[in-house]
Order: C-alpha cells, then sequence, then structure tokens
C-alpha cells in the first residue's frame, strides 16, 4: 500500500477550489495553505502562447529530506507511504522546511509546528477520498495506491506518462503530473 | 524569484557564527597547549571558558528560534539519523567537555593535579569541536533543492571562516588579558594572514564556481551575492571589511591597536559571510512561481485587517 | 451554475458542506465559493434584520426595524406613488438569475407596472431571444459529449462554468475538436486546439464571413436547408459581401485562418456553438451578431441532432415559471408604458407578445417575461434621473448590485439617490444598499428550498431542500414578495403558506404521488422531461412560417432587418473618429474570473486573500511603453469615467487591448458618501457608456467589449 496522487495539468484551470476546501477541511488559516495552484504563463508573444496550471502539495517523498532531516522524528513516513508530522514532536526548528526541495511546508504561526498537506489520512483511513480530489470540478486530481498496478491511478499514470515533478532531485515523490 | 531563503534567519548564522568561533579559538589553543606552548597553556583556562559561553549563548540562540522550546531537548533524538541532531549531540557534549577542560586551570578546583584526565577531556573536547564546527556545512548541504549550498567545499569555507575568526577571537582575548606583542600572538596573527588570503580566494571562488553551476538556483544564489540583493553585504562587509582589509592592517601594523582594529573587522565579516550564506541559498523555483506572490506576512496582515473591519462593521449593522 | 450540495446539520446548525456526489452537475465538486458558503452563512456582516434608514440616504444612519413596520410602510409608501404617478412610477432591478423571480413578476403584474429590469441584455438573453425567433426557442443546451468539434465563442468556461469546462476537456479527450473565439488567451483557450485571437467586439464580422465561406464552398447540410428552413437564398446573396478578406480587416484573423476555421466547423459534424454572454455585450450589433451565429448552425445542420445543439423546450407538466407570473394581469395600457419597449422591441412587449404567440401554438407555453420581457436598464435609470418619458419614483432592487453591475455607474448613482423611496433585499450592506430607506435581510439558498430551471427555460428541474430555517430575522425572496402583496391587496393570488407549499403545487402536475415537497427532494430530486431530438420535424418550429427562419419574420414584423448583417462596432475608431486619438487602445470590461462572482465574496476573507485587488491585464509590450510595473495601481479612463486598478502584465491580451475585472468594490473601505465602500474607485462600470445610441438595437445590451480608452500611471499612492 502507498497512497500516491495523480494531477493532471492538461485539465487543471486553476480554479484554487482544492486550496479553499483543503482550508476548510483542515481548519487552516487563511495564510497557510496546503495546496497552492499557480499559473505557469503564459508564455510567447501575443497571439503564440502556452500557458498551464500547476497545483503543488507536499509530494510524499519515498526519500524525503524532511524525514531524514527532521531530529526529532516529528516528521515520519506511514506504512502507507504518506509523510506524516507528529505535531507532539515537533519543536518547530525548521529545518525540514530548509530542506524541503519543493517548498510545501510552512510553520502553523497559532501552534507553532511546522504543517503541510497530510493526503487527509483521516479521510483515506475512513475508505474516503482526499478533500481536494472531491473538490476538483473538472476531476483533475486522483488519488490512489501506487503499489497496485491495477488501481486507476497507476493505469493512468502509465497510459499517460505521468512524471513528479522534479524528479532529478531525487526524493521519490508519490505524487505524479500530467504535463499539458 | 528574486526571494531569499527566509526560514533560517540572522539568529542561526549568530549561532553558527559563535559557535564556530568559540570552538576555532579552542581548539587552537587546546591544541598549542598540548603541544607544549606556555603561552596557550597559561590562557587556555580564559579561552575555554570564553569558548563555552559562545557555545552557550549559541545553543540558546538555537533554542530561542524553536517554537516549542520546553521540548528542545527532543532535538537529539535521532543522532545518527539526523545530521540536526548529530549536531544537537555533539554540542551537548561539546559544552560541558569545555567546561570541564577549563576546570582545570583554577587552582581552587580539586582535579587540577590530574594531568592524564586533562589530557582525556583535552583529547575529547578537540574532537567533538572539530565536528561541532564541520557539521554546519555538511547540514546546509543536505538541503536538496537549495543547491547553492549542495558544493562540497562549503564546509571548506565555513571551516576557513571559522578558524579565521577563532584566531580573530583569540588575539582580542590575548590583548585584553596583556599578551599582546608576545610571539604566540604574532603568530597566530600570522596564521590567521594566510587564513584570510585564502578566505579571500575560496569564498569569491565558491561564488564564482555556483555562478556557473548547472543547477539554475545555485546561480540565482551566487548572483544575489555577486551583484544581486546581498553584493553590497557581501563585497563589502565580507570581502573587503571582513577579508581584504584586515589582512592589509595586520600585514603593515602590529600594534595592539592595529591588532584590535583588524580582528574586530574579521568578527564582524564572519557575521556578513554567515547572514549572506544562510540567505542567499533560493530553493529551485516550481513552475508558476516567477510571479511575485503576496508574501505570507502580507496575507496574515490584510486577513488580520479584514477581519477586524468585519467586526468593527458588524457592530454598526447590528446596532439597536 | 447550481451545483447540489450536502449539508450536515447538527442542532440546528450547519456543520459542514459538501458537494453532492449524485449530482448531476458537479458530481461532488465544489468551486472555491461552494467551498467556503458556511463563511457566507455565518458572517458577521450578513443583514440579519430589517433595516431602515433614519439620516440621509449614504450616510449610514440605519435602524433596526420590524418586518411589519417595514413591509407596513414600504407598501404604504408604494400605495401612494401608485396614486400620485401611476404605478409605472414603481421599477425593479435584479441581477442575474438568483432567486425566486416569477414572485417579482407576479407582484409587478399584479400592482401594474411593467418596469422590472435585470441585466438581462447582457447576459443570455440577447442570444436566446435571437434564436426563439429563429426556430422557436433557444438551442442552449449543447450536446458536447457527440460533437465532432465544438466552436466556444466569447465564453470561458474554464473560467465561469466548471463542470461544463470538465465536459469540453473530456471532449476533447475523446477527440472533440474545440475551437475557441476569445480576444484574450482565456483559461479556455489555452486548452483548446485552436484559438482565434479576435480583434474585441468583431465578432460579427467573423460569423458572417463564416456564413461566406460556408455557403461559397458548398459546405452547408442542402438536404435540411431545402426541407426545414426559409429564407436561404436571400441569405445566400446577403453574405456574398462578407468575404474572409473583407472580415480580416475587422477581425484581426488572416483570411486563411477564417476560411479554415469556418471549413473544420461546417466539416465537423456534428458540431456545436457554445456562445457565451461576450457576445450579448457588444452593444450595438449584438442581436446582429447572434443572427449570424443562429444562422451557422442552422445551415449546416447542428440544429436539435445529437451531438449539436440541442433545444430544450418547456418542461411539459411542471408549472413553470411563466405560468406562475400572471401575465395576462397586466393590462395593456401598463404594457405599452414599458420604458425602452418603443426602441428596443425584442426583448420587451412589443417582441415578447410575438413570441409567446408562436410558442403557445408549438409548445402550449411561453418563456418567462422576467428576463425575455423587460424595461430597458438604461431607459429607467434615466427616468429615475430625470423624470423622463415619465417619473419613476420608487424601486425594488433584489438579488442586484446596481452601482456595479449596470453600465455608467455614476448615472445609476443619480438615479438611485433621486428615488422617492428605494428597497433593497440583499445579503450585504452593498454600495446601493447603503443608498436605500430600507435593507431587508434575505435567506440564503441554505436557508431555504431552491428549485432550479435555469431562468425558467429548461425542460428540467433540480430541487433541494433547506438545510436550516433561516437565521436571525431573515426571509426568502418569495416571502418578501408575497407579504409584500398581501399588504398591496393581492392576498388571493399568494395561496401558500410556505416556499415549500409552492413548490408542491407547482410539482404537482408531474404526478409522482408525493405527499410534500420534502419527500420530492427526498425520493427525485429531479425531473429531466423526455427529450426528443428534431422536433422541428415532430411539432414545427414555434415561427409565423412554422419552419426554422434564416430571415426571421418576428424581426421583420418589429421592423428590423430579418437577415444577417453587419453593424459597425459602437466604439471604433470608424464610428467615433473625434475621440480616436486620444482613446487609442481597447478595454474589455468584464470576463468571470476565479474566486469572484460578479460583485460578490468581497467580504468572505479566504477568498478576498486570493484576489485582495482588482486586477487590469496588460501586455508587456505596453507596460514598458508606460514603464508600468506589474502590481501598480493605473488609471483606466473612457469618456464616460476613470478608475484605477493594479497592472497584471500579461501576453494574454494584445499590445493594444486592456481587459480590467468587473464587480469590484471595497466592503472594508469608508461606507458612507462619497466613497460608499470605494464603489467609483475601480469599478469599470465607471467607465462604461449605456448611451441607448451605442446599445444594441434590438434588445438595449450596452456594449462591455471593445470600448474606446486610455491608460496613465497612477502617480501617488492615492
Ligand atoms: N462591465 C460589465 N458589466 C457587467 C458584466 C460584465 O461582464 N462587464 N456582466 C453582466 C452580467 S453577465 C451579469 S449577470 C450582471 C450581474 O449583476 P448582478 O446579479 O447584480 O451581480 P452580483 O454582483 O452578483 O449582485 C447580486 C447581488 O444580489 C445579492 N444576492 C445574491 N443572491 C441573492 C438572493 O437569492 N436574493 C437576494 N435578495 N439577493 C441576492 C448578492 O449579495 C449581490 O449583492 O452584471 C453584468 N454587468
Ligand atoms: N467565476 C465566475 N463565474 C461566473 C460568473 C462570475 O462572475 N464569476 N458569472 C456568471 C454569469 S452571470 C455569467 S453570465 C457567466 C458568463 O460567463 P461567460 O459566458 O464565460 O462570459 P465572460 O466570462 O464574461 O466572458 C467570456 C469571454 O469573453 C471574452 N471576450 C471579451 N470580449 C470579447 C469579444 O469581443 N468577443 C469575443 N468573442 N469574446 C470576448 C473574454 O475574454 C472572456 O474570456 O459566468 C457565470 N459564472
Ligand atoms: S480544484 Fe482542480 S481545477 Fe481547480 S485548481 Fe485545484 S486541481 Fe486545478
Ligand atoms: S515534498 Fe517536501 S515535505 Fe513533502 S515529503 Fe517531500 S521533502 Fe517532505
Ligand atoms: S520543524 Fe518540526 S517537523 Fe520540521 S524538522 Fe523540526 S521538528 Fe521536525
Ligand atoms: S490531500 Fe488533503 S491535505 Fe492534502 S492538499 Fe488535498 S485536501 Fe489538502
Ligand atoms: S458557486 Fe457556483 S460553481 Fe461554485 S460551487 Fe456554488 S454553484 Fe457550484
Ligand atoms: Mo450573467
Amino acid at each position: 500500500m502507498h497512497w500516491g496522487l495523480l494531477i493532471n495539468l492538461k485539465k487543471c484551470v486553476g480554479c484554487q477550489a482544492c486550496t479553499i476546501a483543503c482550508q476548510n477541511e483542515n481548519a487552516l488559516p487563511s495564510d497557510l495553505k496546503y495546496c497552492k495552484v499557480a499559473k505557469v504563463g503564459p508564455h510567447g508573444r501575443y497571439p503564440n502562447l502556452t500557458s498551464y496550471n500547476i497545483t503543488v502539495g507536499c509530494m510524499h517523498c519515498e526519500d524525503a529530506p524532511c524525514v531524514d532531516g527532521c531530529p526529532t522524528g516529528a516528521s515520519h513516513h506511514r506504512v502507507d507511504g504518506i509523510v506524516a508530522i507528529d505535531p507532539e514532536k515537533c519543536v518547530g526548528c525548521l529545518f525540514c522546511m530548509l530542506v524541503c526541495p519543493y517548498g510545501v511546508r510552512q510553520l502553523n504561526d497559532e501552534k507553532g509546528v511546522v504543517e503541510k498537506c497530510t493526503m487527509c489520512c483521516e479521510r483515506l483511513d475512513e475508505g474516503r477520498v482526499t478533500r481536494c480530489v472531491e473538490t476538483c470540478q473538472l476531476q483533475a486530481r486522483l488519488v490512489g495506491d501506487l503499489d497496485d498496478p491495477e488501481s486507476e491511478i497507476v493505469k493512468q499514470i502509465h497510459k499517460q506518462n505521468a512524471q513528479p515533478l522534479y524528479h532529478h532531485l531525487g526524493t521519490k515523490p508519490s505524487v505524479y503530473y500530467i504535463m499539458p | 524569484m528574486e526571494k531569499q531563503q527566509e526560514h533560517w534567519g540572522s539568529l542561526p548564522a549568530w549561532y553558527l557564527f559563535l559557535a564556530a568561533m568559540g570552538t576555532s579559538m579552542f581548539i587552537i589553543v587546546a591544541v598549542t597547549d598540548m603541544l607544549g606552548n606556555q603561552i596557550s597553556a597559561q590562557i587556555n583556562g580564559w579561552v575555554s571558558l570564553v569558548s563555552f559561553a559562545m557555545s552557550s549563548v549559541g545553543a540558546m540562540l538555537l533554542m530561542l528560534e524553536l517554537t516549542h522550546k520546553t521540548k528542545g531537548y527532543l532535538i537529539i533524538a535521532r543522532p545518527f539519523a539526523s545530521i540536526l541532531s548529530f549536531g544537537g549531540v555533539i554540542q551537548s557534549l561539546y559544552i560541558p567537555l569545555v567546561l570541564v577542560y577549563a576546570s582545570f586551570f583554577f587552582n581552587f578546583i580539586p582535579w587540577v593535579g590530574l594531568v592524564w584526565l586533562k589530557m582525556i577531556v583535552a583529547c575529547l573536547a578537540i574532537l567533538t569541536g572539530l565536528l561541532y564546527v564541520s557539521y554546519a556545512g555538511i547540514e546546509l548541504g543536505e538541503a536538496k533543492g537549495r543547491a547553492f549550498w549542495n558544493g562540497g567545499g562549503l564546509t571548506c569555507l565555513f571551516l576557513i571562516n571559522g578558524a579565521a575568526t577563532g584566531m580573530a577571537a583569540l588575539i582580542l582575548l590575548m590583548i585584553i588579558l596583556g599578551y599582546d606583542g608576545q610571539a604566540y600572538t604574532l603568530a597566530i596573527k600570522d596564521l590567521s594572514v594566510a587564513l584570510l588570503i585564502a578566505q579571500a580566494i575560496t569564498v569569491p571562488g565558491y561564488v564564482l564556481g555556483m555562478r556557473l553551476s548547472s543547477a539554475e538556483e545555485a546561480r540565482q544564489g551566487a548572483d544575489k551575492l555577486w551583484r544581486g540583493d546581498l553584493s553590497r553585504s557581501f563585497w563589502v562587509g565580507v570581502i573587503t571589511l571582513g577579508t581584504v582589509v584586515p589582512v592589509i592592517i595586520n600585514l603593515l601594523f602590529s600594534s595592539e591597536y592595529s591588532l584590535s582594529l583588524s580582528s574586530a573587522l574579521i568578527l564582524f565579516g564572519g557575521i556578513f559571510f554567515r547572514v549572506d550564506f544562510l540567505r542567499a541559498a533560493v530553493r529551485a523555483a516550481l513552475p508558476g512561481e516567477e510571479r511575485d506572490e503576496p508574501s505570507r506576512k502580507e496575507i496574515v496582515e490584510l486577513a488580520a485587517t479584514l477581519e477586524s473591519r468585519w467586526q468593527e462593521k458588524a457592530r454598526w449593522l447590528n446596532r439597536e | 451554475m447550481n451545483c447540489g450540495m450536502l449539508a450536515t446539520v447538527e442542532d440546528g446548525v450547519v456543520t459542514k458542506l459538501v458537494g453532492d456526489p449524485e449530482h448531476p452537475f458537479n458530481l461532488g465538486a465544489q468551486c472555491p465559493r461552494g467551498a467556503s458558503a458556511l463563511d457566507h452563512l455565518n458572517h458577521p456582516n450578513r443583514i440579519n434584520y430589517p433595516l431602515k434608514q433614519v439620516g440621509k440616504r449614504g450616510a449610514g444612519q440605519f435602524k433596526r426595524v420590524s418586518w411589519k413596520e417595514a413591509l407596513d410602510d414600504i407598501a404604504a409608501r408604494l400605495a401612494v406613488l401608485k396614486e400620485e404617478y401611476g404605478a409605472e412610477t414603481i421599477a425593479t432591478t435584479g441581477g442575474t438569475n438568483r432567486t425566486d423571480d416569477f414572485a417579482r413578476r407576479r407582484f409587478f403584474n399584479l400592482i401594474g407596472s411593467p418596469n422590472v429590469v435585470h441585466t438581462a441584455p447582457v447576459c443570455w438573453i440577447p442570444n436566446f431571444l435571437t434564436e426563439s425567433a429563429s426556430y422557436g426557442w433557444a438551442a442552449f443546451d449543447p450536446e458536447i459529449a457527440g460533437a465532432r468539434c465544438v466552436v466556444v465563442w466569447g465564453h470561458n468556461p474554464g473560467s465561469s462554468y466548471l463542470p461544463e469546462m470538465r465536459g469540453l476537456l473530456q471532449a476533447k479527450a475523446n477527440g472533440t475538436k474545440i475551437i475557441v473565439i476569445d480576444p484574450i488567451y482565456s483559461e479556455t483557450a489555452s486548452k483548446a486546439e485552436l484559438w482565434l485571437p479576435i480583434k474585441p467586439g468583431s465578432d460579427n464580422a467573423l460569423a458572417l464571413a463564416w456564413l461566406n465561406v460556408i455557403i461559397n464552398e458548398g459546405l452547408f447540410d442542402y438536404k435540411f436547408v431545402a426541407e426545414w428552413t426559409v429564407g436561404f437564398d436571400e441569405l445566400s446573396d446577403r453574405v456574398q459581401e462578407y468575404t474572409p478578406e473583407w472580415a480580416a480587416e475587422k477581425t484581426g484573423i488572416s483570411p486563411e485562418l477564417i476560411a479554415e476555421s469556418a471549413r473544420i466547423y461546417a466539416m465537423s459534424k456534428p458540431a456545436c456553438i457554445q456562445w457565451g454572454v461576450a457576445t450579448d455585450q457588444l452593444g450595438k450589433g449584438s442581436t446582429a451578431s447572434a443572427q449570424a451565429r443562429v444562422a451557422l448552425r442552422i445551415i449546416c445542420g447542428n440544429l436539435d441532432v445529437p451531438g449539436g445543439d440541442v433545444m430544450p423546450g418547456p418542461h411539459p407538466t411542471f408549472v413553470t415559471d411563466w405560468e406562475m407570473e400572471l401575465n395576462e394581469m397586466l393590462p395593456e395600457v401598463q404594457r405599452n408604458k414599458q420604458l425602452g419597449s418603443e426602441k428596443f422591441k425584442l426583448n420587451s412587449w412589443p417582441g415578447y407578445k410575438l413570441l409567446t404567440e408562436n410558442m403557445l401554438r408549438v409548445w402550449g407555453k411561453s418563456i418567462p417575461a422576467e428576463w425575455f420581457c423587460e424595461a430597458n436598464p438604461s431607459r429607467v435609470f434615466r427616468a429615475m434621473a430625470t423624470g423622463k418619458p415619465y417619473p419613476v419614483k420608487a424601486c425594488i432592487v433584489l438579488a442586484n448590485n446596481p452601482l456595479v453591475s449596470y453600465a455608467n455607474s455614476k448615472l445609476v448613482y443619480k438615479a438611485l439617490k433621486n428615488l422617492d423611496l428605494l428597497v433593497v433585499m440583499e445579503y450585504w450592506m452593498t454600495p446601493s444598499a447603503m443608498l436605500a430607506d430600507y435593507v431587508l435581510p434575505v435567506a440564503s439558498w441554505l436557508e431555504r428550498p431552491v428549485m432550479t430551471t435555469t431562468y425558467g427555460v429548461s425542460d428540467w428541474l433540480i430541487a433541494s431542500e433547506r438545510a436550516i430555517e433561516p437565521l436571525y430575522e431573515r426571509k426568502t425572496d418569495f416571502d418578501f414578495w408575497k407579504e409584500l402583496g398581501y399588504r398591496m391587496g393581492q392576498v388571493e393570488y399568494w395561496p401558500w403558506e410556505t416556499d415549500e407549499d409552492m413548490f408542491k403545487y407547482r410539482l404537482d402536475p408531474i404526478d409522482l404521488g408525493v405527499d410534500s415537497y420534502e419527500e420530492f427532494v427526498q425520493y427525485y430530486r429531479m425531473h429531466f422531461a423526455d427529450r426528443e431530438y428534431r422536433k422541428y420535424q415532430t411539432r414545427g418550429g414555434a415561427t409565423l412560417s412554422g419552419k426554422i427562419e434564416l430571415k426571421i419574420s418576428l424581426f421583420e414584423q418589429l421592423g428590423y432587418d430579418p437577415l444577417p448583417h453587419y453593424v459597425e462596432r459602437p466604439f471604433s475608431p470608424e464610428t467615433k473618429p473625434e475621440i480616436a486619438e486620444q482613446y487609442p487602445m481597447t478595454l474589455v470590461a468584464g470576463g468571470g474570473f476565479m474566486p469572484f462572482f460578479h460583485s460578490e465574496h468581497k467580504e468572505i476573507t479566504r477568498i478576498r486573500l486570493l484576489r485582495p485587488y482588482p486586477r487590469v491585464t496588460i501586455n508587456p509590450a505596453l507596460a514598458e511603453k508606460f514603464k508600468i510595473e506589474e502590481g501598480e495601481w493605473i488609471w483606466i479612463e473612457t469618456p464616460t469615467g476613470k478608475v484605477k486598478q493594479t497592472a497584471f502584465i500579461s501576453p494574454a491580451v494584445a499590445p493594444d487591448v486592456i481587459q480590467a475585472e468587473r464587480g469590484w468594490w471595497f466592503p472594508e473601505k469608508e461606507v458612507t458618501e462619497p466613497s460608499l465602500m470605494g464603489v467609483f474607485d475601480s469599478n469599470i462600470n465607471v467607465c462604461v457608456d449605456d448611451d441607448p445610441d451605442t446599445c444594441d438595437e434590438l434588445c438595449g445590451s450596452f456594449c462591455s467589449r471593445g470600448i474606446m480608452c486610455r491608460i496613465s500611471k497612477v502617480e501617488e499612492d492615492a
């Protein structure tokens, strides 16, 4: 069992519903975003243009610098591949923020602990999909088991040749992107 | 994305600076003492105390940075897995060791005469001290995606600068203790000139190397120092005032005053060096990050303004 | 968009809100606004009690009063005004389709005023009516899933209708070709096969040139045209002059690309044209451009076929909005007084009367008068401001923020200020509400039952229950009309106790054997009437000829050109040469964007933080020329007015075009006059002209796409 996300950038329209729904799901203050959305471009000269939208949350890296680097063990891997943070153990040294190549970790000022996308693990444990997957009108997001060759996510990853972002950094992310 | 690394600010830079300076100064004196140098034998009690103080202050600064200070001990939970934890353990070993070492120089302490014990403590303290000054470079090197720190030479730079600042601090201490003009002092001075010359070459060399790096973010980081928003503090603070000027002063003069001045400049340059190098390492920009978004701080402020305004308006709207 | 939501209610409090996975539109999804609906429900600045203005209007001195006191006083004052000036002195304005608007019309028909206004002329209605005139209803339900080509015309579902965009992208993945016609590289354009970067406002020229190519190259559906249409020969003659070369100069698209795209559309069968409101907002010529588009659909044989432009027709059994309106109660003399109906005849009583005759013959039902038969906004605001042609003294603003949504905001301001009685039914203290004598608290969709029927013209309906009773003293819009109606002597016409009773009454003819509205929602939720394709074969067209009319007889009856034709853009160097030099750039004043809905949601903090300030998109070349930096405030100026927005530098717009966001005001700014929450600071409608001579000749739509303008830097932090 290894949870992963597949994000289809051919479909994402950058509406930020995932950002807001995630904030509501996790009762986050408005400046904290587990899932950020950005528009790339348009690049080029009018009218020869290209652009797409991208959403970035925790990549749940298999080789996670944040887990390796965390001095307290607060950042850890769950058996299902999710990178989680134990708020009891986090002392807020911010080293994980320094070493995460994707810049997805943020300090929750109220709680004094570092937070990031949890892959909605409670929801997954209950057999539901993540909130961001549920909320996406474009069905640009898919969550599933990367270990199961029969799962929809694995099939789609192969069919559409999805890749993680910046895999050259070698962190082995569990989030795949279908590039536009 | 011309933003700077914003997670580790100046407190960690001070910590790195103090730790490297204090430890280097201790190592120099402890080693020369073991080699039989008279003067070091006379001063190393004070030096160890100063080093102890610096490391302790540094450690406290680090604790200050933690959001959960009471749980700070957790930092050393994973010494063999996390470099930061390892550093924490080393630091917690070094600090008491150097204090114990210091105790051998004060006559009222009962174990003063136990030379073998002093030797063991000295060796251990030097060993942990060496690890202590070196791990910081390795630690930063772990930050995948911040390629500016990933160069293998970073630890070297940190060591050179640490040693140079350690020597400067040592010289200042010796002046205070009235040891100026001694051959030992002058030797340290000459050594520091050599180190500074090395620094004058390696530090710009490192940045230049990073400017030619294949990683975009390493180039960006280097550019920030070379000609970007950190260039003033880099060229003026680190290179000119912190390196070149003290070399010139030390080569031309050797009075008590000139030495104090050059040492102060070296220390000053050392702080700039740490701050600049921490700041410069930007993260690999993700697609779409080229546009400037409002910073979290701006968002928090705006959110607070809006929310308080809504409350104000609520009172107006629901007035009887 | 009307997505389905599931609310969790604990002890009368809504604690959770998620998309309904079984809803046919959103399949469980939400947009940012849906996701923060609880912030909307519980926001501290929602209006919770009836408020009466006790100081000068605009001074913000409100006093809480009881509903009874408010309604009694409003009814009494309306009665006095009606007595003195006639019923037509009472007007009402609305915005887009939001609430049970048949009740508004019922109330107005019963008091005898024809002066009901919506933003209808710039939203959906001109296209709808042109189609209705040509083939008897609008084919507004394109079957994208089965189409081989979809032309998305002046429409941006990627920002404005996400579920529709999902369908479009699914079709694309299955090989459907997508052509987007838009001057701006929109979200939708960025995902299309082919984007035609048209000059703002030149859609008419493009459509005519497509007709020219398709007819001259013989790419049309001969058989269909011969059997089911009238007017083809005249059309064919008419479009000869509109060659691709002619259109190239107007549209900025090369003749080759015009011809090529026309061929793709004509040769991919079936195909749909999915038009958006940009095509309603071209001002003068909007309907003419709709006419040309309608002809394209027809001659290519895409009308009412699977995978084409499908025409729903009215729901056969459900009691539709039209049946609820009591239009027959409005006397002929009052109909004739409808402001603007002498000039803009298609969407007012003259056209509506003819359309209804046609529709009754074929469908047995007509389209609602609400939206489709209205007074002209520009005329109504002028009458309020000047008393000409007759005084309009009272206005009920409901589900609308007229100071922001209608063109020429300063005139709207003058108009509203000049009223004897202004009542606003709102969620929020909007700038428009600030000017009211009474601001009344309305219940939102979580606090009332909702029945969706798309302006009352769909052949399906989707129903939902209220999650909770209205909080505080909020009331439903229906309740408001009903209770005001009681006080105006309409007791017998409002026989329903609750909203639910009324909906139950409307559902009864479907005969599903449910005992209550709640039961319907529980067991059925929705009802889709059976659909047949090619209804022109079985039922005939709801037109004078009974056929599909390329030459629209209804237009002829009203005195308009029955064939597609070219109309020069209302604001262009050709039509206004005297100001061409001073206003060298072209302004697109609109286009929906996430996360806002028109002027709404500015006070939902989480949403606002996604877009704290208004943005005007400018090309990098223009930015360079004016030395403008990203995020800098800049002035946008037209002969009508001047506002500022922050620069967003992007090549998505052409170098001589700027696109300004619509709908801006700042609930956090000073509430009282003259600021009125900054309603004149960044609201682009301050710059948009509504001079009736620049409006569409048939529907009176103002032009928001393609206005002559100029920009300059805002010098200091003004
Ligand atoms: N320049 C320019 N002008 C435009 C446009 C453009 O693109 N450019 N677009 C036009 C279009 S397409 C439209 S539809 C209009 C939109 O015009 P409006 O519909 O007026 O726009 P909104 O800002 O949504 O205003 C609706 C108001 O009604 C309130 N409201 C919402 N729901 C309800 C309800 O159920 N009951 C009651 N009583 N109140 C409610 C909201 O709080 C809000 O203040 O603007 C038009 N104006
Ligand atoms: N997020 C969001 N969604 C909304 C709304 C909202 O306010 N916000 N409003 C709702 C309402 S009431 C409506 S009516 C719909 C409207 O939704 P749409 O029909 O999509 O209309 P707009 O978004 O106003 O404009 C569509 C496109 O027209 C383009 N355009 C501008 N000028 C021209 C022109 O001259 N010719 C052509 N061909 N294209 C042009 C714009 O660049 C834009 O991409 O959206 C609805 N959905
Ligand atoms: S909700 Fe879906 S379409 Fe919207 S930004 Fe997120 S991933 Fe993209
Ligand atoms: S993306 Fe960052 S936070 Fe997430 S697992 Fe990878 S390194 Fe850790
Ligand atoms: S901030 Fe918390 S989670 Fe991050 S490295 Fe430090 S202790 Fe671990
Ligand atoms: S998986 Fe859950 S926590 Fe992560 S971004 Fe999506 S909604 Fe947020
Ligand atoms: S605001 Fe519109 S699109 Fe968004 S969730 Fe609600 S109904 Fe759907
Ligand atoms: Mo609209």
